[in-house]
Order: structure tokens, then sequence, then C-alpha cells
């Protein structure tokens, strides 16, 4: 089938996707014993006053008119607001989510950086120490987890450097370097288990790169080896990398909440988790959307790229 | 009831102060940081006379632990972090000293021409921080902005408010239709909320923004936030506060409010100066902070108390159990269970079991008072360090207790602890605890959606039970353990189904009384019986323990507030 | 049962000299000797932790609340309630390893089936079945964590739930892929022909012979459970505070860092090693058993 209408397919089934996971979010969080009414008024409230309050939320409606309502917003685009502060959905998540991809996108260029490089290092000097010691640092960093690493970096290189901050954000509108300031520790814990994993993707598939026999030719015909390592290699070896790399950055929410209790950042992660515990429906609802939305279709990217890439994978075959 | 002459101005003393917050249901907390003295490291909270030691000006972050500051508008806060911080923002008609007597804030001083009317003389050229004129006229728009509000949860402290005059400029008159005696704490800022005065002309035309970025009259201005990051106070030139010496208040240039609602990270900062000041930090790093030099702590009481709750009837054999707040559906499964917590003998022993000074160290770090009967420090007319009779540590008279009741296993029996994740720690020493005596404790934490539902539900057989700011008996015995009916507040909050009707009868006889020697009567003898009947076994008071840096002095800790006024670095 | 190995013999799908070689791999390979050795350790200390641990593991003595490690009576030193580090370490390690290997395993089952279903019927069976592996892998886990929580109350078996969910989705696609490549194969085809029945098929012949790199997967994966647990752990979501799961550990100590780094640090390290152990042996796997790629999961 044709690019155009494999594409078309594949968001037909992305949307679908996206709406299954938004309908069994919203009656999950529902099922969650407790009352947000109570839990806005406080412990103290009496039965009247938490009557009205869901009253006024709308939550004593059934469930399937509460979904309609839900559902009919949606399609206008309107996300609802926060039952606790009155706030849009979509302005309270991307205030919050400002912080976290900070995080993710300085962790995984950091991630990057070194890896990369590392990578190719390790490659072209397999067996010798420096593959050793890339290896080594490479499988150590994906044994450890990233909120340790975070702990361990802010005992250390935190009290050693005090223009480094122990906690908190600070928004890129405030200056470059508050910001780094503030994002650097982080990122780096977030960032080093991937730098692991690049590592050592890259590593493997550039081997299968050197030995392959367009590679032999290359050098046959007298080409300068950085030439054939970079144009014919890098190129090729990157692929499973990019491939990794975009899957990576949408997962990266998990690591990340543990790192971001640590620092004392209130970004994305922690949002979600509040939520879920003050029963703000709409703001779990809007984030598992927000989220779905940039799994799938960064799958969805990830793979056409990838297909582009490396015009023997044919559409519509396998995985 | 309160002789007139003790409702003048320009000084309430503090014992008088303390009973009018306690009759009037307030967070004032009046006297508690002198009660509060355990733990800390006995820095009392300084007095606004301090003269100016230190130079003055200069900059501080302040860690504040909460993560969204919801309201700033007076007349809908209603959380003790939103307070500390309005102390700051606003002024009132009175204020609480910093020795915990209500002094005179905008007013100079007051004086009562007859029980139901107040006259109050303001200081001169007082302005707001946008420069209006407070005077006033200005105060009693902004009672009459408060007495617009249908859903302000303060209405109620302004509703006996018959007619607000202002005479002049400088001269306030309010009358109201009855004599009530705690009205003169309604207007203390920041507690006294209804008090706290707020520019009525800016709040209406945009109560919204003004929530959000309020325009006071008080020591600091907010200048700009950032939700759920920080907050920036700046000093406010025109503010009519002065030392002792006549020198204008505040000392220092610029608060940081940070927010950081997370208790490690709040030590974390303190403990690398990176912030000046944490309004609460982590009791189990309080010790460590009192051995630093470069840190000063104070141990506060937020008129809190703690209990473990047993479940005193079966909630399938009382039909009254549904009136209860949020009555959703009791659990059944005790029918045909025995449920141990229905015998006194069981609640005494473990009341009994509970040794409250190592509960104190291990779960509080020190900072705590132990708790011996229900009425804490706070209900200071009522509350006794040392009461007789009391609950006391004795594990031979609770294991005997346990014996006689019939529980001779091992385990003697298996109960399970209800409790919110911030009880943890308190949990796991309690469960230890009972353990000594034969009791078998399985943890149950909820997070705190589902705390409620289990505790209404009646499924635990004890739970860990709280109250903030309760400041009179009303508040506790009234709403918390008499039996509720269908309509009223009584025992609305009723967390574990005690029953006692001589018990009702006492309080429904205190409700009616106003009288002060009576009332304290009629509430001792509720007392015995609660004691008798072990309805809760009371463990602490806490504290909350306030750090500074060293070279920060003169922060207001009175009342469990954060004021900055006479604040300044050294 | 005839393969299209020939006659070589074979255990759980694997050619035995496939362990031959891993045998030499391990050997030669101190990184592998390293993983093999650790991984054992720590297989020993969970299952003969009553045994082993000095201490009870939950019994508090607050006289030496927060002794320092390497103190005569406590070589790891105590927590903030007085207990024994090392023992409750050990003890831990039984609940980490009992959640790492069960998650996996619930993944790899309730995944390898869809995969293989999805991957041996294909047309829309296998469209059907992967959108519904994509709605799983969509959902994030962590969200599943909590709300397990929140529904049933804390407790091993929310966590093991939540770190299952997430992995059905590797081993779905991967079994399908490897699926997808055997049913084309002469023995499959020979066995339709004699008139074997579907089920019997995928699970006789289709199976056996897609295990290999499904093994490595699931050594792969109990190594990343551990880091999903003990994160979980940290946050306080899942098991109940007086479990000592090693991330437990490490986020009760978290407050404490200033005065007693050691009941974060000691417990992180343990963490470390062990997963560090668990990926070494692993990659030996790998190269042993000829299988390529690596796959991305949390």
């Amino acid at each position: 089938m044709g690019l155009q209408r494999y594409v078309a397919k594949r968001t037909l089934q992305a949307v679908l996707v996206i709406y299954v996971v938004a309908t069994a979010v919203f009656v999950a969080i529902r099922s969650i014993p407790g009352d947000p009414a109570r839990l806005i008024l406080g412990g103290d409230a009496d039965a009247d006053a938490i009557a009205a309050v869901r009253a006024e939320l709308g939550l004593d409606e059934p469930i399937y008119v509460q979904y309609a309502r839900w559902m009919s917003d949606l399609a206008r685009g309107d996300f609802g607001s926060s039952i606790y502060t009155g706030e849009p959905v979509l302005a309270r998540i991307a205030g919050a989510a400002e912080p976290t991809l900070s995080i993710g996108l300085v962790g995984i260029s950091i991630a990057i950086l070194i890896a990369i490089p590392a990578g190719i290092v390790s490659a072209t000097r397999r067996d010798r120490w420096e593959d050793y010691v890339a290896t080594g640092v490479a499988f150590l960093g994906i044994s450890m987890p990233s909120f340790w690493i975070g702990i361990v970096l802010l005992l250390t290189v935190g009290t050693a450097i005090p223009a480094i901050p122990s906690y908190g954000y600070a928004s890129i509108s405030e200056g470059v370097i508050p910001w780094l300031s503030h994002v650097l520790l982080p990122a780096a814990a977030v960032g080093l288990p991937y730098a692991g994993i690049i590592t050592r993707m890259t590593r493997s598939s550039m081997l299968e790169v050197l030995g392959e026999d367009y590679m032999q030719t290359a050098r046959a015909k007298g080409l300068p080896p950085r030439l054939i390592l970079f144009k014919h290699g890098l190129q090729n070896a990157l692929m499973p990398v990019v491939t990794v790399a975009g899957i990576l950055f949408a997962l990266l929410l998990g690591g990340i909440v543990a790192v971001e209790m640590v620092f004392g950042i209130q970004g994305f992660g922690r949002l979600l988790i509040r939520s879920i515990e003050r029963q703000d429906f709409p703001i779990v609802q809007g984030s598992v959307i927000v989220i779905s939305i940039i799994f799938v279709f960064m799958n969805l990217f990830v793979d056409l790229l990838y297909m582009s890439i490396n015009p023997k994978i044919k559409y519509g075959g396998g995985a | 009831m309160f002789d007139k002459s003790d409702l003048e101005g320009p000084r309430i003393d503090r014992r008088t102060a303390t009973k009018l917050l306690a009759a009037g249901g307030l967070s004032g907390l009046a006297g508690c940081s002198g009660g509060g003295d355990s733990g800390g490291s006995g820095t009392e909270s300084t007095s606004d006379s301090e003269s100016s030691s230190g130079s003055s000006g200069g900059s501080i972050s302040a860690g504040w632990n909460i993560d969204e500051i919801e309201y700033l508008d007076p007349h809908y806060i209603d959380k003790g972090q939103e307070i500390y911080l309005s102390s700051n923002i606003y002024s009132g008609l009175v204020k609480i000293g910093s020795d915990g007597a209500i002094v005179g804030d905008l007013a100079t001083d007051w004086t009562l021409p007859d029980s139901s009317t107040y006259v109050f003389d303001l200081t001169e050229g007082a302005t707001f921080h946008n420069g209006d004129p407070l005077d006033a006229e200005a105060v009693k728009a902004s009672f009459e902005r408060l007495m617009s509000l249908d859903d302000s949860p303060h209405l109620g402290k302004v509703s006996s408010i018959e007619s607000i005059t202002a005479e002049d400029p400088t001269t306030l008159r309010i009358s109201l239709e009855t004599t009530v005696g705690p009205f003169i704490s309604f207007l203390t800022r920041g507690p006294g909320r209804a008090g706290t005065i707020v520019h009525a002309e800016e709040a209406e035309a945009n109560p919204d923004e003004y929530n959000r970025m309020p325009v006071g009259s008080g020591a600091f201005e907010l200048v700009d936030r950032e939700p759920g990051e920080y907050l920036q106070l700046e000093a406010h030139d025109g503010y009519f506060g002065t030392d002792e010496e006549g020198n204008s208040l505040p000392y220092l240039d610029s608060v940081r409010i940070d927010l950081i609602p997370e208790p490690s990270t709040m030590w974390t900062a303190m403990r690398g100066g990176e912030i000046q000041y944490s309004n609460s930090i982590p009791p189990q790093n309080a010790g460590q902070a009192e051995s630093m030099s470069s840190l000063d702590v104070v141990g506060t009481n937020p008129g809190a108390w703690f209990c473990v709750a047993p479940l005193c009837n079966d909630p399938a054999d009382v039909e009254w159990q549904q009136y209860a707040s949020g009555a959703g559906d009791a659990t059944s499964k005790w029918e045909g269970e025995d449920l141990p917590t229905t015998d006194v003998r069981v609640r005494q022993a473990i009341a009994m079991a509970i040794d409250r000074e190592a509960l104190i160290e291990r779960a509080f770090f020190g900072y705590a008072e132990p708790a011996h009967s229900v009425f804490n420090p706070a209900i200071a007319w009522l509350y006794d360090e040392e009461p007789d009779p009391g609950q006391y540590y004795d594990p031979e008279t609770a294991t005997q207790l346990l014996d006689e009741a019939g529980y001779t296993g091992e385990p003697r029996m298996s109960l399970s602890l209800l409790g919110t994740p911030s009880d943890e720690r308190r949990m796991t020493v309690v469960q230890e605890m009972l353990s000594q005596v034969g009791i078998e404790v399985e943890l149950n934490v909820q997070q705190e959606s589902a705390y409620w539902d289990n505790l209404y539900r009646y499924e635990n057989e004890l739970v860990m039970y709280d109250g903030y700011v309760d400041i009179d008996p009303w508040m506790s015995l009234w709403k918390q353990l008499k039996t509720p009916v269908e309509s009223g507040s009584a025992g609305a909050w009723q967390a574990n189904l005690y029953r006692n009707p001589e018990f009702n009868s006492l309080l429904e006889e205190d409700y009616q009384t106003s009288d002060v020697e009576t009332r304290t009567d009629l509430l001792r003898q509720a007392e015995e019986l609660f004691l008798q009947d072990a309805a809760w076994a009371m463990t602490t008071f806490p504290l909350i323990p306030k750090a500074s840096a060293s070279n920060l002095t003169g922060v207001g800790n009175q009342a469990g507030l954060s004021n900055f006024h006479t604040a300044q670095l050294e | 049962m005839s393969t299209d190995y020939g006659d070589a013999d074979t255990f759980l799908g694997v050619r035995l000299d496939r362990f031959a070689r891993l045998r030499e791999t391990v050997a030669g390979d101190y990184k592998a000797t390293f993983g093999l050795t650790t991984v054992v350790l720590f297989v020993l200390a969970a299952v003969f932790a009553p045994e082993l641990a000095p201490y009870d593991p939950m019994a508090q003595e607050y006289a030496i609340m927060q002794a320092p490690s390497l103190s005569s009576a406590h070589p790891l030193g105590t927590d903030s309630f007085g207990r024994d580090l090392l023992s409750r370490m050990m003890f831990g390690a039984r609940i980490s390893l009992g959640v790492s290997l069960g998650a996996v395993t619930i993944g790899a089952v309730v995944g390898v089936s869809l995969g293989v279903v999805a991957g041996y019927f294909g047309g829309w069976v296998d469209d059907a079945l992967m959108r519904f592996v994509d709605v799983l892998w969509a959902f994030p886990w962590l969200l599943v964590a909590i709300m397990l929580v929140a529904v049933f109350g804390q407790g091993v078996w929310n966590v093991v739930a939540a770190i299952a969910f997430a992995y059905i989705d590797d081993f779905a696609r991967l079994a399908r892929g490897e699926v997808l490549s055997i049913r084309e194969e002469e023995f499959v085809l020979a066995a339709k022909n004699v008139g074997l029945g579907d089920a019997q098929i995928m699970i006789e012949e289709v199976l056996p012979n897609a295990v290999a790199p499904l093994i490595v997967q699931f050594t792969v994966l109990v190594a990343r459970a551990m880091l999903a647990e003990s994160t979980l752990s940290f946050l306080g979501i899942g098991v109940k505070p007086t479990t000592p799961t090693w991330g437990a550990l490490l986020g009760q100590g978290r407050s404490l860092i200033g005065q007693a780094w050691w009941i974060s640090i000691i417990p992180g390290v343990a963490i470390v090693i062990t997963v560090l152990g668990i990926n070494l042996f692993g990659d030996a796997l790998r190269d042993a058993f000829d299988v390529r790629g690596e796959g991305g999961s949390p």
C-alpha cells in the first residue's frame, strides 16, 4: 500500500488507541474509593456541604452522563478545569510539563553527547581498554536507578558546587544560566541510564556495520577510513539508535518522577501523582490523553523515519 | 463572661486573649508558643520591642511547606500556611502580639462604650500598597465586602454586626446586635480572618485577580509570583508599623517565599543555607538543626492533637451511624465477628499501652507534648499538663485488663490500624508498643481520599486520628464524640461510633452556657466520662519546628505564625 | 518431534550446544562470571534470609537508632527505628526477587500468548490483538501502580501487577516477531499438512523455536523490574511501610541523608550491583544464544 494509505491507517489506529486508553482511565479513576468533594472541603466537612460540592462539580450524575459530557467537551477541544484550582487543564499541564520536558530534553542530549562517541570508540577499539571502560560504565549506567544517581549527585556535586541549587526549578524565561543550573543535575541523573543503553546500541550496530561487505568494498576502493566511518558507517549505525531514542524519550516519565521528587521539582510526574491522590479527575484524564498522544504519535513518527532512512523496508509489513 | 474593661485597648492581656480566642472557636492559639517549649532549642519568639541591633535591609528566602497557595483573599483563606502569608501582607484592626496578647495593629487604641459597641482609634496616614488611603472608610468597606459574600467561610464572624460607622478618618465605630464576647478576636490580622483588611474596591472589581495578586496594607507587598513555585514579597515603604523606638518596619527589604512541600527537600535547602527560614522542618531533622550553630529552631503549637481512635460500636448495631459525615454504607464485616474494641477494658488497655514519652522521642523526635487527656494546650482554660485522672503509660494494668476481658491468647488479638502516609512513622511505633502487651496490629496505610472512605465505613478497629486548630471543646467533643443526629452539627464528625447518653447531655448543657465557670464544671464532668470510657487513646500534642538561620532574628512565631515584620539579618 | 534443527538435542527449545557455549562464555569473560556470581549470591541471600540474617528485620531498638555502619554489632548500621540494615536488606532481597520474577513471569505468559496467537493467525486477529497491546503500551504503568494502590491499598501484589502490566507489550511484540518468521518454515507447514490443530502447532512447534530471544528478554526485564520496583517503593507507592524492599529503605533514608547517609546509600549500592549482575548475565545469555537487538521498556 502507498505511503499515504499507510499513514492514514496508522493514524486512525493511533486515535483509536488513545480513545480506548482515555476511556479506561476515565472509568478507572472513578473507581478509586474516596470523594474529591470531601478532599476539597477538608476532612471536617459535613454531609450537606459535601453534597453541594459534588453537585457543583457534576459528580453526582450517573457515570455515562459524565462521560458523555466529557466526550462532547473534548470534541470541542475543552479539556475541562482542575477540580481544585479551577485552572484550565491544558494550562496546568503545560505549566507542569515545562520542568519535566526540560529535564528530559537536556537529559537525552547529555546521553547522546556522551553515548554516541563512546559507542563509536568502543566499536572501533573493540576489546581494548577503551572498549572495556566504555562498556563497563554503560552497564553501570543502566543498572542504577536514576533517583539514586540523583541522590548521589546531590550529595557530591550539589554540596561541592554552591552555585548549583539543591532544589527547585527556574523557567528558561528567567535566564539560561539559572535554568541550566537547576536542570543540570536532574538531567544527568535521568540521562545516565540512557547513555548506557545508547552506548551499547551504538557499539553493536557500529560493529555490525563495520563488518559489512560494502564497508570492505569502500576500503578496497581506497577511500579514506574517516570518510568510510562517518559517511557509510554512521548513517546505518544510527538507525536503530534513532528508533530507540524516540521511544525512550516518550518513556522517560517513569524515571523522571522519582528524580523530580529528589530535587523538589514540581513537574508533570508530581502533578499526575498528586492529581490521582486528590482525585482531580479532569487533570488526570487530560494528562493521560496528552501522554498517550505523545507516545503513540512519537512511535508512528519514529517508524516513518526509520522507513524513510532504510528504503528496504516496505510499508504494511511486519513491525 | 468577659468584663468590658478586659476587652478594651490598647492591649488585652494574654490570659484574656486566650479565652477570647477559645470562646470564638478560632485558630487563634494565643499563648501556644508558650506551651511549646519542650523539644525546641528554647528560643522563645522574640518580642516586637527588640531594638534593631542589626543592620536594616537585606533579603531572605523562606521555605513554606505547601505546594500551592490557592487563596490569598483573606475572606476565603482557611489554611494555616495561607494565614501565615496573609499576616505579612495584610493589616488588621488588632493583631496577636509577640507575647500572645491582643494588641493594636491599625488601631492604636479602642474602647467599649457599652458591651456591644466598639470604637477604634486608627493610625493616621496609613496606606494600602497601591497608595490608596487606609482610613476608617476603607476598613468599613472591607467589612461590608465580607458581609456581601455568600460563600465565605467567615461570614459567621460578622453576622452579628448591626452597623459600622466611620465617624472620621481615624475613628471607626462598630455596633453589634448583641454582645459577642470573642468579637475582638475576630478582628485580629491573620487568624481572625474576618478582621483582615482588604482593599474592597480592588477586591470587588476583579475578585480572581485580587485573590492572585492582592492589594494589602501590611508590612510586605506581593510583587511577583509563580504558581507552585514562589511568591516574592517586598517591603511596603508606606507601612505604618514601627518598632518601639519609632523606626519604621519592616527591617528587611524583601522576602522570597519558596513553596517546598517535600520535607526532605525543605531540610536540604535549610541545611545548605539556600533558605534562611523554614516554617516547618521535619522533626527528625530538628535535632540536627539544634546542634548546628548556624541554625535556630523553635517548636510551635498549632493547636493540634493526635490520638488512636478505637471503634466503640459495631456500625450494624447502631442506627445513628448513618448520620455521621459523608454517611456512606458502613461495613457489615463485624457481623458475627468479635470486635474487641467495643469492650471498654480493651480500650483502656490500649490507652495504657502507649508510652507517650517514648512515642515522642521515636516518632516526633522530641517535638510534641504528651497527651493524657482530651484538651490540648490551646484550650488553655481546660488544659492540664498532668491531669488526674488521665491516660498514662501502665503496661501492667493494661495486660491485667486484657486478661480480665478474656483475651489471653498469643497474640491476644489482631487489629487493623488505619492511617495516612504521613502517619506512617507513628503507626510503626504504636504497632510495636501494642505488640508489647500482646496486641498484634496490622498497618493499613491509605492515601487521604481512601482514608476517609475507609474511616466512615468503619472497617478498622483502630484509626490514627487527629485534629488541628481545635480551640474550643465544642469542636472536638461536640462534633467528634457526641452521638450524631439526623440534622445538626452534633457528632457530625464521629469517627469511631462512641456513644454515652450522659456525656451527650453534659455537652448539650454546655452548649447553652456562656459562663466560663459553669462551662468548666460541665466539661470536667464530660472529660471524666471520656476518660472512663477511653473513647480515644490520646497520644500527643505535636509541635511544629520552625527553623531560621542564626543570623536571622526577630521572626514572630506567636500563635504558630511566621511574621517577618521585625525580622532582621545580622 | 521434528524441529528445524534436525537431530540436535534441545532443552526448552534451545540447542544444548548453546548451553555449552554459555558455559564457555561465562568461564572466559570475567564480566559474565561476575554477573553469574552476583545473581547466585543474591538468590542465596534471598532464599536463605531467615537463616542467614543476624537480626529480626522488624526489631526496633531505639537505643541504637541510626547507628553508623561498621559498628561492632551492626555491620551495615541501623535505620531510624534501630532496625539492623543488613537483616532488612536480606529480607528485602526476597521481596525484590519475588516481585521481579513474578512480575516478569506474568508479563511473559500473557505477552507471549498474545504475541504467538497474533503472529500465527495474522490478519484481523493480528491487528486486533496488536492494537490491544498498543493500548496496554500507551497506558502509563506508573498510573496503573498508583491506581492499584489507591483501590486495593498497599501491598506487594499491586507492584507485581503494575510491573507485569508494563512488560506485556514487550513480550507480545517480540513473540509475534519471532512467530512471523517461524510460521513460514517448512516444519510448520508440514505439521499443518499432517493435520495438527492450531493450538497444538503453536505450543509444540512454533513456541519452542521462538524461545531463545524470549529467555534473553526475560533476563533483561528482570533487571529492569528490580529498578522499577525500587522506584515505586521509593515513591512510597506499593508496599507497606514496614516492608524492607531496597527501594523502600532508600526512600526512608532520604530525610536523614545528612545524619545517616548509609540508610540510603547502601541499599542503593546493593541495587546497582545486583541489577548489574543480572544485566551482565543476560548479556552473556544473548551472546550464547545468538540473539541480537535490544528492546525499549521501562
